[in-house]
């Protein structure tokens, strides 16, 4: 473990490449010049989708799957392929590095493929059987999208999908972490991929949780989530150069299903278990990507666990990016992990977009116009489903 | 990485527990199990799945005699709460298109982790982990990793269903959960596991009842874990691997009589 600590200081492990394709962009670059600019990638719902709202849909062409893949060849599949490929040649080179048995794979997931599921039951309703060739247990399903990874990048150590909801991609850096500490994996492949289908815009819905409008989370004037799609993907190594994954802090609430514990134990614990595990204060945070779904009950209980931690007299400028993006459900947490990591590198913290006029019950500083600095330390939280709570510390090499 | 077996959960429609899958016939007529933790409020809204799943956990952590409001969690599903999704399919194609909210909750992955944490006041970690074929040494994996990174005990819960009309469902005519409570410490251990890797060994042999649900390849583990052997067991069924099958290596501390049907 002494390559991992250096005093009462853990370093972590180097994060030496990310992506990510959503709403914004079907590249890395497209999708960060937006969120610099401030341009939100929210626009109509899908056809299908019997009420008012607006989504994150990715646009643009998305090559198929063909060949060895085209059973494959589903939306959710394609738009992950997109993202992996965008650092194809860091995966090689950790592969090559390292042996391609000795890198894993960790990808987080809620709904797989199940827009193309949702398509094939209703081919099924229409016709009486099941479109040609499709499998749903192996095709349109967690073990098919880790085997479209596989075959894309030639990793051929250890592989899962983390599927915890909505905190399924940021649980994914812990494994990871488990991973390298135990000496199991030089390097990961941590992702997370999710498409729009109607089971998860319906059944948010169904919660009385989907704004018509977008999302404004943090604001007086907010109105709920606008869900959206998207992949993204970060390469942790043992050794390399980039800004590090310092902490994983998990917990659960103990709660309830689909509501935080509004006393906001369970997201506190998970902060304050990466920070630990970082060996730093609260103090020591910069800026917070928080989860900041736009619900009253997530804000309003995000806020004030992050004041707790941070302190009352905290700085550091928090944002939610589902204003940008929507919320992008089992992709979320690595999204806002490659935010986070950008956030570090360049220094630019983005405008926390919709935020404005920020709800006065929201004790912390929120980042209602786009701010340049020096990052240190950024934090990064997801929470889910279950009462799942996940909160990621990254830093820059000491 | 080596671990410690103190407790082991089963929970099938006829097999109530470990010792009754052991004795190689059904023994009881319960279409499901109690899983007492869920009282009255939850249980009646927890899937079905869900329940096998908190039932194995309860008995794992009951054998183990550890504390199952305060032990980490991993649990491994291939397809997660699949009856619940296609009730939803169901719904929105051939019904009025609405989604009942205490359904969508229930569909997640993690709908077993997230009732089982709200049951028994468990704040601890949890995560809930899909895959392909290697599904139960993965599981084992992220439990033995926890216990490096610190816990003293994990239970890793592996639970699914038969997949319903008309998806095909690969010959499985029962759901499964079983459970194994791993410790770094070896007091009341009833084995020791170690040597987690691919080995060029033959796939476990898929049970009539269960066809092709992967977690069906954890049954070989708790057998000989039950039976006290000194055994390499696979933890996969055969998949056409290419890359070698995943084993462990159990040895057995307390031996108890058990003749598993396996025919």
């Amino acid at each position: 473990m002494s390559a991992e600590r250096s005093g009462s200081r853990r370093i972590g492990y180097p994060i030496t490449a990310w992506s990510a394709v959503n709403a914004l962009g079907v590249s890395t670059a497209q999708v960060l010049d937006a969120l610099h600019a401030g341009r939100s990638g929210l626009s109509a719902a899908p056809p299908a989708t019997p009420f008012a709202t607006v989504c994150g849909a990715v646009r643009g062409v998305l090559e198929p799957l063909i060949g060895d893949l085209q059973r494959y060849d589903f939306r959710n599949n394609r738009i992950a392929r997109r993202a992996v490929e965008g650092i194809e040649p860091e995966v090689q080179a950790a592969v090559e590095r390292w042996g391609a048995g000795r890198v894993g794979l960790a990808i987080g997931s809620s709904t797989a493929a199940m827009d193309e599921t949702e398509r094939a039951y209703e081919t099924h309703a229409r016709t009486g059987s099941l479109p040609r060739d499709f499998d749903v247990q192996q095709h349109a399903s967690p073990e098919g999208l880790l085997h479209v990874i596989r075959t894309v990048t030639g990793i051929a150590g250890p592989g899962v999908v983390v599927s915890t909801a909505c905190s399924s991609s940021a649980k994914a850096f812990g494994t990871a972490k488990r991973w390298l500490a135990a000496d199991v994996v030089d390097a990961v492949l941590v992702g997370g991929a999710d498409s729009l289908c109607q089971t998860t815009l319906r059944g948010f819905h169904a919660l009385a949780l989907v704004a018509s409008e977008p999302a404004r989370p943090f604001s007086a004037q907010r109105c709920g989530i606008n869900i959206g799609e998207g992949a993204a993907f970060a390469l942790v190594e043992r050794r390399g150069t980039g800004p590090r994954l310092l902490g994983v802090g998990e917990s659960a609430d103990a709660h309830h299903m689909s509501s935080p514990d509004p006393q906001g134990h369970g997201a506190r614990h998970a902060m304050l278990a990466a920070l630990d595990e970082a060996g730093l204060s609260g103090a020591d945070v910069d800026h917070v990507n928080a989860h900041g779904t736009g619900t009253r009950l997530n804000d309003a209980m995000e806020a004030e666990a992050i004041r707790a931690v941070l302190g009352a007299e905290a700085r550091a400028l928090t944002v939610s990016t589902k204003g940008y993006t929507g919320h992008l459900l089992g992709a979320a947490g690595v999204t806002e992990a490659v935010f986070a990591l950008d956030a570090l590198v360049t220094g630019c913290i983005p405008e926390s977009l919709g935020a404005d006029p920020v709800d006065p019950q929201i004790a912390i500083a929120i980042a209602i116009r786009a701010a340049q600095m020096p990052l240190r330390v950024v934090l990064s939280n997801s929470f889910a489903f279950g009462g799942s709570n996940v909160s990621l510390v990254f830093g820059e090499p000491v | 990485m080596q671990a410690f077996v103190r407790g082991l959960g089963l929970w099938s429609p006829g097999f109530s527990s470990v010792s009754d899958w052991c004795s190689g016939a059904s023994r009881s007529e319960a279409v499901k199990p109690e899983a007492s933790s869920l009282g009255g409020a939850l249980g009646r809204r927890a899937t079905a799945l869900t329940r096998i799943g908190v039932e194995a956990l309860q008995q794992a952590a009951s054998d183990a005699k550890v504390e199952v409001s305060a032990v980490p969690t991993v649990w491994a599903t291939a397809h997660g709460e699949h009856e619940t999704a296609v009730e939803i399919l169901r719904g929105l194609v051939l019904g009025d298109g609405r989604i009942s909210p205490t359904r969508f909750h229930n569909s997640v992955y993690n709908a077993a982790a997230g009732y089982a944490s709200i049951a028994t006041g468990n704040r601890q970690p949890s995560t809930t982990l899909a895959g392909g074929a290697d599904l139960v040494a993965m599981a084992l994996l992220e439990g033995l990793c926890v216990l490096h990174a610190g816990a003293r005990d994990v239970i890793v819960v592996a639970l699914d269903e038969p997949m319903l009309p008309p998806f095909d469902a690969r010959g499985a005519a029962a759901p499964l959960a079983v459970s194994l409570c791993l410790s770094a410490d070896s007091g009341a251990a009833q084995a020791r596991v170690s040597g987690l890797r691919r080995r060029d060994v033959a796939p476990v042999a898929r049970h009539p009842r269960f066809g092709g649900l992967y977690v069906s390849a954890a049954l070989p583990l708790l057998e000989a874990v039950a039976n006290g052997r000194r055994e390499r067991v696979a933890l996969e069924l055969d998949h056409g691997q290419t890359q070698g099958v995943w084993t462990i290596d159990v040895e057995g501390v307390r031996p108890v009589p058990c003749e598993a049907d396996r025919t």
